[in-house]
């Protein structure tokens, strides 16, 4: 039915569309999770010494497993539309890896922030609502070129990330200034979180 | 070299209300300027320049009213705070019997739960492999254990939470009075099971109101009233001085009714 409101053919649809759940379910679940990471634990890090990390791993672990899962959809998908196989898809492999490196400083600045204020989580989950409907996800990003709304897409971070790895599901080359996006986010959210974590480390426990 | 060794220790706990929980509420108080809400964290002084130390085979005994710091004292030496100024120095494995309800996987049946706890308190996987049916023999729970932890009753995932944190053999014990055990067949086991950690640790820290459970289990003795510490040496001069303590503050607490 979304093949016919956005005017685009089932057959190229379909696998877009599935693509983009896969990644972003278990990008959207384990960012939900992070928000009660540390909030969740507060008996066990009361009790023994444990490096905060250690929570933000296993989320981490969690949602890839289930990124797995999804991608035998992807997989049932791909065969039944008959895509064809293509070296692009080697790009998905450093796109994995840029979403972990994200993955983590990302989550634990929100694990940190939702600890200490506590109206926090719910701002993290409205966040994800919106920008699943603004990040092209169910309608592709080319409904809108030459429009206003083509630079909203443009500046979404979450766009970049779906598009490096989406992309090469599809057998496309990712879009190199999606990938300049990546790299810069990595290391400003890795200064930031390094920044963040050293300031409040030794106070987490008292926001628990 | 002490075993445990606790020097100049002061601990400052920052104290949220509700008000400084809301990030709404904050980014509403840098606007007004701060000028009529003052930036209002409140800090309790927990602990004042205290310093103690234990030898290998010496058991101390945290004693003092509610409030007085003890748990706080317990936390510092399991690592769980870091202190606002001092040096907290622990050697060997700590085990800290605080409070039970350590996180368990509801999902997760007894077993896996055995398995995730145990790692939480930093055992290895063969070392849990390894404990397994002592741990699942001391729970008595049976077949329950194949079922997830969400169908037990309170009291039976009070048993296996205390049997999993019961199950390291710890160099140093830091044991808090209120660490509660379910009815009263199974308080008699859990009480010898803590006594066999007790005998078997090379020291243990144990925070307790009651004079007796303090002198079966301890040595020394380390008072603590608002913070600082009072005494510290054997445990039976360390009473005396909280018997004279309590004495003075009834004193004091009653000199108002004598007028």
């Amino acid at each position: 039915m979304y093949a016919g409101i956005f005017g685009q053919d089932i057959k190229g649809y379909l696998p877009y569309l599935s693509t983009g759940f896969t990644v972003w379910v278990p990008l959207s679940t384990y960012l939900t999770e992070c928000s009660t990471a540390f909030t969740a634990v507060e008996a066990t890090v009361k009790q023994v010494r444990l490096p905060y990390m250690t929570f933000i791993f296993s989320g981490m672990v969690r949602n890839v497993i289930v990124f797995g899962h999804h991608v035998i959809i992807y997989l049932v998908v791909i065969a039944v539309v008959g895509m064809e196989l293509s070296e692009n898809m080697l790009y998905a492999l450093p796109a994995m890896l840029a979403f972990v490196l994200n993955g983590v400083w990302a989550g634990a600045t929100i694990a940190i922030v939702c600890a200490r204020f506590r109206d926090m989580q719910q701002v993290v989950v409205n966040m994800l609502v919106i920008m699943f409907f603004i990040t092209p996800i169910l309608w592709p990003a080319n409904t809108v070129r030459g429009r206003m709304q083509a630079t909203l897409v443009d500046m979404n971070i979450f766009h970049h990330f779906i598009d490096i790895l989406r992309a090469p599901m599809l057998g496309m080359a990712p879009d190199l200034e999606s990938w300049y996006v990546v790299g810069a986010t990595t290391v400003f959210g890795w200064a930031f979180l390094i920044w963040l974590y050293a300031r409040t480390r030794n106070r987490i426990i008292f926001w628990l | 070299m002490p075993i445990i060794d606790v020097r100049n220790v002061s601990m400052n706990i920052p104290v949220y209300g509700m008000h400084s929980r809301s990030f709404r509420q904050v980014l509403f108080r840098r606007h007004t300027g701060g000028a009529i809400l003052e930036d209002g964290t409140i800090f309790v002084k927990a602990l004042v320049d205290v310093s103690f130390s234990a030898e290998k085979g010496e058991r101390v005994a945290l004693i003092g009213h509610n409030g007085a710091g003890k748990t706080t004292m317990l936390r510092l030496l399991a690592g769980v705070y870091a202190p606002t100024s001092g040096e907290v120095a622990v050697q060997g494995r700590i085990s800290a019997l605080l409070n039970i309800g350590l996180g368990m996987d509801l999902e997760a049946n007894g077993y896996e739960n055995i398995m995730h706890v145990g790692l939480m308190l930093r055992m290895t996987a063969d070392e849990i492999k390894s404990k397994m049916d002592e741990i699942a023999e001391f729970t008595e729970l049976g077949d329950y254990l194949n079922l997830p932890v969400r169908t037990y009753s309170s009291g039976m995932q009070l048993r296996l939470s205390f049997a999993i944190v019961t199950s390291i053999k710890p160099e140093v014990l830091l044991l808090d009075e209120g660490f509660g055990t379910g009815d009263a067949r199974f308080t008699t086991r859990a009480q010898k099971r803590v006594n066999v950690l007790i005998e078997s640790s090379h020291a243990l820290v144990l925070a307790t109101h009651s004079e007796d459970l303090a002198k079966q289990f301890c040595n020394r003795g380390l008072l603590l009233n608002e913070g600082c510490a009072v005494a510290f040496g054997p445990i039976n001069e360390v009473f005396e001085t909280y018997r004279e303590l309590v004495a003075r503050e009834g004193r004091s607490a009653a000199a108002p009714f004598e007028k």
